[in-house]
């Protein structure tokens, strides 16, 4: 460390060091006046080169200052003087944003360092440039914080001492505080100051890296306002969010990214039963104490459960779904199999949107006012739907993945699921189904290309890895489905020429989609739809 | 510059007179962009008023350019209205031309604000709020310091205890 003394103070020391045996601190006050010196003598020469405008030496020199000490501020100036007699401006406001960086704010220097850095950089500044919190009124500077992230809102804070001023006093900016992105862990302080600045008004939180399992609780306690909570991934302390949500009055809307067992999730939904939407997307098994789901959830909304792994061995969850009458929105992903026995509860739920993805075979009768319907299967490819199929009128939302039909009746469970029943006394008009996507459902996929009524009736199809040929385009458009607005046939075989079928027969289509279509060779279809004032989406198949 | 496009003979007109006193002539539909204008339009009992109407905080300058705003925008549909109770973060993401015209020094962009916050266009207003956002984002405090040409006034260590503070949330 040469910073502070001259080569001469160094050299005077270590001969005092030197007189007193102490050889190894002698040796390191040599090797400090070496440094020091080397430093000036650098400094020097690099000097007369930039007198001589010989700049490559001059900064080679200047470079030879900062590799022997970092720390010291004479490299950064001599560095930052060589760039200016070069018009390197820019250059050198980084080497004088570097030095306020490296050297210490208490060493002589940094205040010339920083005097300089802050001339230097006004004179870069855009031409009239102004600060907006001088020039506008608050309530317009707090619409534009109002489209900063969080992060980006307390960062300003150091800009100024009126941005700071200014940030810290408007509760509104404190409402939301998100923690997402956090580097390092969230200190007390931050925690402390930022339930004032809201004046204990935080309403929404999404937490990350907390330092210490009291904040948890604290937090909670003071902001008796905060409905809205998300806990991010890698959050392990299952307890404190536990006792977090126990504190937590007014919590409408819980999330938990972070692995939780169900036992803490089921712990969760009988501590705050004031819960309108909860959902849980990393959910890891446990045994359920069967109590716990004897829980009356009458507020419940929407509800995630998913579990991260399937477990076959039947757990107790009996009769869970006839204690959330108001539920609206079922997301079930990997449901443990002794769920799955009690799925005939769901058809009395006044549900309108039912995902169930890589659980077990679902085939229990299903709310009858349901908009939409995701289906999805990872294994049991075994799938007999048509005992229970239910005609749903409302169905605008329809998603299946990979499911490998068995039967060949595809068509008649489809007709059974989107098409009214002559037969029976039920007179409702089917509403138009929007989207309908059918992914890797194996051969009999292709089946649905041809299924009239749904290309009549929807004006979306989406058909990705289904072996499409140009004969199926003509098939369909045979069927005049002059609805159809929407159409992705990206990874199928169709040529251009089928695309052509399709745009010269379907009256009304407004985007196409044919990314990955082997078949297709030539981009000049592309143009061929484009002129008739279709959305063309083609990535070229590579 | 658009603002002296000349008005379709079927539009009612008006005459806007800036604080500068420059008379501008616009169609009436073009005024009523601005909420202001429309609420004094309306008072007028629905008549096209014959008579000047001033606009005191606004110079001829900075008027001219609104009025081009809203004659790109003369066909949109009026906005919908959002729900303020929900203070998610908004995109920042703004369409081309806005882009393009919001390509102005910083004082021209900041009076565009004011200006629209006078005259109560709202889409304008939040355009100028998304572009001033934009130079914000993803920048240092140093960097935004220089982009205002702002001098950081705070001693090193009452800024290094605000680092302290929020040391979680930098970037680097």
């Amino acid at each position: 460390m040469t910073s502070g003394l001259s080569p001469e103070d160094y050299l005077s020391i270590g001969r005092t060091y030197y007189g007193q045996k102490k050889y190894e601190e002698a040796a390191a006050a040599f090797t400090n006046a070496l440094s020091a010196e080397s430093i000036d003598l650098y400094e020097h020469r690099a000097k007369c080169y930039q007198r001589l405008s010989k700049f490559e030496a001059a900064i080679q020199d200047a470079k030879s200052m900062l590799n022997i000490d970092k720390k010291d501020v004479r490299g950064y100036l001599r560095m930052a003087s060589i760039l200016q007699a070069m018009g390197k401006l820019e250059k050198q406001l980084k080497i004088y944003q570097l030095g306020l960086k490296c050297v210490s704010p208490k060493s002589e220097g940094y205040n010339t360092l920083r005097q300089r850095h802050d001339e230097l950089q006004r004179k870069l500044s855009p031409p009239k440039s102004v600060d907006p919190c001088a020039v506008l009124p608050p309530e317009i500077v707090l619409m534009i914080m109002n489209y900063l992230p969080f992060k980006t809102v307390i960062s300003c804070r150091r800009v100024s001492k009126s941005w700071d001023r200014f940030l810290t006093s408007y509760p509104e900016l404190w409402e939301n505080i998100d923690l997402r992105g956090a580097r390092k862990d969230v200190g007390r302080i931050f925690f402390r100051n930022a339930v004032r600045y809201s004046r204990r008004q935080v309403k929404r939180a999404t937490i990350y890296r907390f330092q210490h399992e009291d904040m948890l609780r604290n937090f909670a306690e003071a902001c008796p306002q905060l409905a809205d909570v998300t806990f991010v991934s890698r959050y392990p302390l299952a307890q404190s969010v536990l006792e977090f949500v126990a504190h937590s009055a007014s919590l409408k809307t819980l999330v938990v990214e972070a692995e939780i067992s169900d036992d803490v999730v089921f712990q969760i939904l009988r501590t705050r039963t004031t819960l309108e939407t909860a959902k849980f997307p990393s959910i890891t098994p446990s045994r359920p104490d069967r109590d716990l789901w004897e829980t009356p959830l009458p507020r419940l909304r929407t509800l995630f459960l998913q579990w991260n792994d399937s477990i076959h061995e039947p757990s107790p969850p009996a009769h869970f779904f006839r204690h959330t009458p108001g539920l609206d929105t079922l997301v079930l992903h990997r449901l443990m199999a002794g769920f799955v026995e009690h799925l005939r509860d769901i058809a009395r739920l006044p549900l309108t949107t039912l995902e169930y993805v890589h659980s077990g075979p679902f085939d229990g009768p299903m709310s009858r006012i349901l908009k939409r319907f995701v289906f999805k299967l990872g294994w049991s490819p075994e799938f007999v739907p048509e005992p229970y199929s239910t005609y749903l009128p409302d169905l605008t939302h329809l998603v299946f993945e990979g499911i490998s039909f068995s039967r060949p009746d595809l068509s008649n469970y489809l007709k059974k699921l989107l098409e009214h029943d002559p037969t029976t006394s039920e007179q409702r008009q089917a509403a138009p189904l929007e989207t309908f996507v059918f992914r890797d459902c194996g051969q009999e996929g292709r089946k649905v290309i041809s299924y009239t009524s749904i290309m009549s009736a929807s004006n979306r199809i989406i058909t990705k890895a289904l072996k499409v040929l140009d004969d199926d385009i003509q098939d369909l458009v045979d069927r005049r489905p002059t609805g159809l607005r929407t159409v992705d046939l990206s990874a199928t075989k169709i040529s251009g020429a089928g695309v052509k079928l399709l745009v010269d027969n379907l009256p009304v289509l407004q985007t196409l989609r044919i990314d990955d279509c082997p078949g297709i060779t030539s981009p000049d279809i592309r143009q061929y739809a484009e002129k008739r004032g279709i959305e063309v989406h083609m990535k070229m198949y590579a | 510059m658009a603002a002296n496009a000349q008005p379709t003979d079927a539009q009612p007109k008006i005459t806007l007179v800036s604080s500068d006193n420059q008379k501008i002539l616009v169609d009436r539909d073009i005024a009523e962009r601005s909420v202001l204008l429309k609420h004094m339009i309306q008072d007028f009992g629905g008549e096209t008023p014959d008579q000047d109407i001033p606009i005191h905080n606004v110079n001829e300058v900075v008027l001219k350019k609104v009025i081009e705003w809203c004659e790109h925008h003369r066909a949109d549909p009026p906005a919908t209205a959002e729900d303020d109770s929900d203070n998610r973060k908004k995109s920042t993401d703004i369409e081309e031309w806005d882009q393009k015209f919001m390509q102005v020094d910083q004082e021209m962009l900041f009076e565009i604000i004011l200006a629209a916050n006078y005259l109560d266009i709202k889409p304008l207003l939040d355009v100028g709020c998304k572009t001033v956002a934009n130079m914000i984002k993803g920048k240092s405090p140093d960097e935004i310091r220089k982009t205002f040409n702002i001098t950081n006034d705070f001693t090193p260590e009452e800024e290094d205890q605000i680092r302290r503070e929020n040391e979680w949330a930098e970037d680097r």
